[in-house]
């Protein structure tokens, strides 16, 4: 099969430099006329789907997967500056999932006819994939989930319920955690499996988060059944599956540009709020400045390594806990320096980049999704630092 | 030894069960979030009916004559219901108004812009009447009129008249203020020399204080709930140490406030300090409670963990509540500055003293 991305030059080659060149002129040629730019929630399917099929037509779609599947395969220097650029121009998030979690995961899990299937469909829009990890009783602790899925013949019969699903509304098909042996040690009876969500039983609930935006999800399966071809490497192996998924993720989880951003606002405000040249403001943002410059250059020491290919660590988690602990701390201090206008609902207009309660809410889930700040630091404990265990 | 006011405040509080259900739900206040004018009328009203309007106006301008005690307590018990009426506000511009009939249904317009404490300017008299903007003005959608804070004396602007522009802006916590935009606007006038606007101010300030205490108050025990309650791994997550050092902190953050406030209440009740020494003392409490109220609303939520991030949560409504006013009055920097101002001028003060 041939995909537009084998057409496209080696960006691997190319110059830090030049490559973020093609990649503008890509966006100024590319980027749908009428779509949302630096949106300060996630873009809504109709919204985002034009963007979605340019990138997939221009073969931009899987920056990272291999050129065989269809991806740019772009190493983690220039998939981080892609980000970069794509950021700086605006470009809204599309529903990602297919692309950066299911797909890598198919590559390294799936069989012969999954891949087939299910990779040519997520590169061209066809499926929108959603995730289904969490449960209500089963979060940080996840490998305590009760989404049952029962073989029945040559079904898997479906029930439970996952939540803080992104997108869930918006999804055809989600992939799923469910436990397939109950007798075994928790994390030994779980196994991955591929459900449309327009299969009877399935149920979707849009749950309001805190900045009144309803992108999260619960979802409801009751007696879902699914062929068991659906099932995505060996049985009750879906722990490790899902535990494979995360390659360089990891360290880009961990990357400066949240707090870079919101730093920049911060400034903003100051100047706007003529406290700039305040010399208690400067100690104050002097000291959030100096822990950003050294977030960037703890980034370097990981992003040298995928360079490199040496291996990552557990260590890695310190990236993650201090982005995003640095990312809350800046927007305390916007909430503190637009003083009695820092409850406002909305940004005034042309305001929205010094915006304090919006960057205030905006950076409460980064130290809650993806692997709390109290779990990375029980990883530290444990995998780093080898503290014995209660 | 219970003393006079504690039995006062006991009462007081005890009387706003209709108001702050006992059992502290937030039904009510979730149910008017979002629609203008932002507050309930009909709690106003039970309030002015109770008396609770005028706690603080002396007895001989036909208040209660009661104290700062009696009257953090009373914004205390308020802010652990985050009610959203601008009770301050309307008592703040009672006072100014020294009771009168007038400023009844009333809020107060004092602030020039964010981050200034200077009442006496924005508005300006003019021959042709009112003209100018106050802003951040609490309850300011919905309320009849409004106690404006001019130099050395206050104006009561009825909010039905040409000349009268009142400019919704909405609060993250579902709530509004509004900026007063006078343009030629009639008004009756009442002088109130500086010192008593200045003492009207910090009273407010330290009623604010009480305000978010009650707030942090509630966001905490709510948050200890789920600690109790929710389990992780097979434990409570109470039971983790990491979490419950980081509990004990807030509560040693919530004792060092209520301290402070009463303290500082007290010295009000007991006019044994009066200007500088006592403004000095209200930008300390108000700082340790704008402090306190956002360490609560973050922990609050990251302690809850991925429902802590649902609006359906009720600590999320906190959170908002603290965001939306942590820094009115002034925010915890400026109060920060404002006291070291304080302290360096009562310093230079007592050296003049001792060298006379």
């Amino acid at each position: 099969m041939s995909y537009p991305a084998q057409t496209l030059p080696d960006f691997n080659q190319m110059s830090d430099g030049e490559f973020r060149q093609n990649v503008q002129t890509f966006l100024e040629n590319n980027y749908p006329k009428d779509a949302p730019r630096f949106l300060q929630r996630r873009a809504r399917l109709t919204e985002i789907m034009p963007w979605y099929h340019k990138l997939s037509e221009q073969g931009w779609i899987a920056p990272t997967w291999p050129r065989k599947w269809g991806g740019m395969e772009l190493n983690a220097m220039k998939h981080l500056a892609l980000i970069e650029e794509f950021e700086k121009f605006g470009a809204a998030r599309i529903h990602d999932i297919g692309v950066v979690m299911l797909g890598p995961l198919l590559m390294k899990y799936g069989s012969e006819e999954q891949k087939a299937h299910y990779l040519p469909r997520i590169l061209d829009g066809t499926d929108i994939w959603a995730q289904g990890y969490s449960e209500p009783n089963a979060g940080s602790d996840l490998a305590a989930l009760r989404t049952s899925a029962l073989r029945d013949g040559d079904e898997w019969v479906i029930n439970g319920q996952k939540t803080w699903t992104t997108l869930g509304g918006d999804a055809n098909w989600i992939f799923i955690l469910a436990r397939t042996d109950k007798i075994v040690k928790k994390q030994a009876g779980i196994s991955f499996i591929l459900v449309p969500m327009d299969a009877p039983g399935v149920t979707v609930r849009p749950i309001e988060n805190l900045e009144l935006h309803d992108e999260l999800c619960e979802v409801f399966f009751d007696n879902v059944r699914v062929p068991v071809e659906n099932l995505v490497g060996e049985e009750n192996q879906g722990w490790s599956v899902a535990k494979a998924l995360l390659g360089h993720e990891r360290v880009f989880i961990g990357a400066p540009r949240l707090s870079a951003q919101a730093l920049g606002r911060l400034k903003r405000l100051a100047i706007h709020t003529s406290q700039w040249d305040d010399p208690v403001f400067q100690d104050r943002y002097s000291a959030l400045s100096m822990d950003l410059e050294d977030l960037s250059d703890l980034f370097e020491t990981y992003t040298e390594k995928l360079r490199t290919g040496a291996p990552i660590g557990a260590d890695v988690a310190v990236l993650k806990i201090f982005q995003s602990e640095l990312y809350q701390r800046i927007s305390d201090e916007m909430i503190e320096t637009a003083g009695e206008d820092a409850g406002h609902r909305f940004a005034a207009e042309g305001e929205e980049q010094t915006h304090a309660a919006g960057a205030w809410l905006a950076a409460r889930p980064t130290t809650i999704f993806g692997g709390s700040t109290e779990i990375m630091r029980n990883v530290l404990s444990k995998a780093v630092l080898d503290l014995p265990t209660g | 030894m219970s003393e006079e006011w504690a039995d006062n405040a006991r009462m007081i509080v005890d009387s706003l069960g209709g108001i702050v259900p006992e059992d502290n739900n937030v039904f009510d206040v979730r149910a008017a979030r979002f629609e203008k004018p932002g507050w309930r009328s009909d709690v106003m009203e039970t309030l002015s009916e109770m008396g609770l309007l005028h706690l603080i106006i002396p007895e001989d301008q036909g208040g209660s004559g009661l104290g700062m005690r009696e009257y953090c307590a009373m914004v205390k018990r308020l802010g652990e219901g985050i009610v959203p009426e601008p009770v301050i506000s309307s008592m703040l511009a009672l006072r100014l108004a020294k009771g009168d009939e007038r400023a009844s249904g009333c809020v107060c317009a004092w602030q020039p812009q964010s981050n200034n404490l200077e009442l006496s300017i924005g508005v300006e008299s003019t021959k042709a009447g009112l003209c100018g903007t106050k802003c951040n003005v609490d309850g300011g959608l919905g309320a009849t009129g409004f106690v404006v804070t001019l130099k050395d004396k206050v104006a009561i602007v009825k909010a039905d008249q040409p000349g009268v522009d009142v400019v919704p802006v909405a609060l993250q916590d579902g709530s509004f203020v509004a900026s007063l935009v006078l343009d030629q606007a009639e008004a009756d006038f009442i002088d109130c020399p500086a010192d008593d606007m200045e003492l009207a101010l910090g009273e407010a300030t330290l009623a604010h204080s009480a305000y978010l205490l009650g707030g942090s108050e509630r966001a905490f025990e709510i948050t200890l709930e789920y600690l109790r309650v929710r389990e992780q791994f097979g434990k409570k997550i109470g039971s983790f140490q990491a979490l419950q050092h980081r509990a004990t902190q807030i509560k040693v953050q919530l004792q060092l406030a209520e301290a402070s406030l009463f303290a500082c209440a007290a010295k009000f009740d007991t006019s044994q300090t009066r200007g500088m020494e006592l403004w000095k003392n209200v930008s300390r409490v108000k700082t340790r409670c704008s402090t306190l109220a956002m360490h609560v609303a973050r922990e609050g939520i990251q302690m809850h963990g991925a429902i802590g991030y649902a609006d359906e949560s009720d600590i999320g409504l906190y959170a908002r509540k603290a965001m939306s006013c942590c820094n009115s009055y002034g925010s915890a920097s400026l109060h920060r500055r404002l006291y070291a101002l304080y302290a360096a001028h009562l310093e230079t003060l007592s050296l003049t003293e001792d060298a006379a």
